[in-house]
């Protein structure tokens, strides 16, 4: 039951304001009572190309390292939790946020195309505009990372920028789910970010440095103050930094996967809302509800672009922190 | 009434993401009052203490939404 409610939840979000596919899912609600009785009785799913592409071998693969194994002292057995994944099924599960994701690959692609025919002397709108928003974020990364350092990662933020923006507004059309609202897209992204990060440590500080900085740099003057400093930081400093090393991408990815997700489910609890005001009227499977989400896009918006921002943001402070701090440009 | 996991978890879930919203609140309430008082003093520099303000209220938010996203993670 909580399944079904969660689904029909999240299946409504994204029809903007028509809400013409919740009648489907207000006639999934309606079935859904009918699967209490187990007779599930959804509309039939249609195949689609992102299933075509799932046909691969290796995709049907389950693979299955990741059997959880619990023993039990009572009984003495071991209890096995068979955890299988295979990508075909975690593609035709999100198969929507896997297309809106390509969808959104495809429009970054399309612009950049556009956008590598750029003129110097006669610039068009289109590429004026652009250069306004890229002029705002250079400035914004320069501010922060220093000139040179800024010219330097600006690629890497400015792009991710760009694509979790783009990502998190397409929960907005219609038909459409954020790729951002799975925790895997997110993860994904956290994952990039934490790696460059570190390696752009690694390199610039190198290895022994880095592990310096990690144990909290101890210094001393004797010997047994060496010692001592050593010790507290290898044993204490060392796997607290390391934690919070980790826990970084964890946070990042968490944070944009949370509030997408919320509000991906705010729009959707209110469209359902919408839906059964109408069934007030007498309409019990309604093809079109009030649109009583239309106030919420304006928070969706918002929040869209400020979790994009503040991704960006966080990934630049990380690479400041790690950076030569001596190179730093002040304000 | 039976009191398994699950039904604890239903009942305690809301009173733990109760206190997470109002620790955000308390922080998120002085945020916008120091943002308030510094454009009250520095009218002209709206713009960029809105910006501090909301990137600022993103942090606070994000504690919240952690105890938010843990009820998916655990149905």
């Amino acid at each position: 039951m909580t399944e079904t409610t969660t689904s029909l939840v999240i299946g409504a979000e994204i029809d903007g304001a028509i809400g013409r596919k919740a009648a489907v899912v207000a006639s999934a609600e309606v079935a859904g009572h009918a699967a209490d009785k187990g007779h599930e009785s959804r509309p039939p799913e249609i195949p689609s190309a992102l299933d075509w592409l799932a046909t691969a071998r290796f995709a049907q693969r389950e693979y299955y390292p990741f059997d959880l194994t619990a023993f039990n002292p009572k009984t003495g057995r071991t209890v096995t939790i068979p955890v299988r994944f295979s990508i075909a099924d975690a593609i035709h599960t999100y198969q929507n946020q896997f297309f809106t994701l390509l969808l959104v690959a495809l429009t970054a692609a399309i612009l950049g195309r556009r956008l590598k025919r750029a003129s110097l002397r006669q610039p068009g709108r289109f590429q004026a505009l652009v250069e306004l928003f890229i002029e705002g974020f250079r400035n914004l990364v320069c501010g922060v990372l220093g000139e040179k350092n800024g010219r330097r990662y600006l690629p890497y933020l400015g792009s991710l920028f760009l694509f979790i923006l783009l990502s998190n507004l397409m929960g907005l059309v219609p038909f459409f789910r954020s790729p951002t609202s799975v925790y895997q897209t997110t993860f994904a992204l956290g994952v990039c970010t934490f790696l460059y990060v570190q390696f752009t440590a690694l390199r610039r500080q190198g290895p022994l440095r880095y592990i310096y900085h990690m144990a909290g740099e101890p210094r001393g003057e004797g010997v047994f103050m060496k010692i001592f400093m050593w010790g507290i930081g290898v044993f204490l400093l060392l796997p607290l930094h390391v934690l919070g090393e980790l826990i970084k991408p964890i946070s990042l990815s968490l944070r944009l996967f949370g509030n997408i997700l919320g509000e991906d489910i705010l729009l959707g609890v209110f469209a359902m809302l919408g839906l059964s005001l109408v069934g007030l009227f007498g309409l019990k499977e309604p093809l079109v509800g009030f649109p009583l989400q239309v106030p919420f896009f304006f928070l969706a918006l918002l929040t869209s672009v400020v979790q994009a921002l503040v991704f960006a943001l966080l990934s630049m402070v990380y690479f400041l922190m790690v950076l030569p701090h001596d190179e730093e440009a002040y304000r | 009434m039976a009191l398994d996991a699950q039904t604890a978890l239903s009942l305690v879930y809301p009173i733990g993401l109760g206190i997470a919203a109002f620790g955000s609140a308390v922080g998120l309430g002085r945020a916008v009052g120091a943002a308030m008082e510094a454009t009250g003093r520095q009218p002209e520099a709206s713009g960029k203490i809105l910006v501090s303000m909301i990137i600022g209220c993103a942090f606070i938010e994000a504690l919240t939404i952690y105890a938010l996203i843990s009820i998916f993670l655990a149905r």
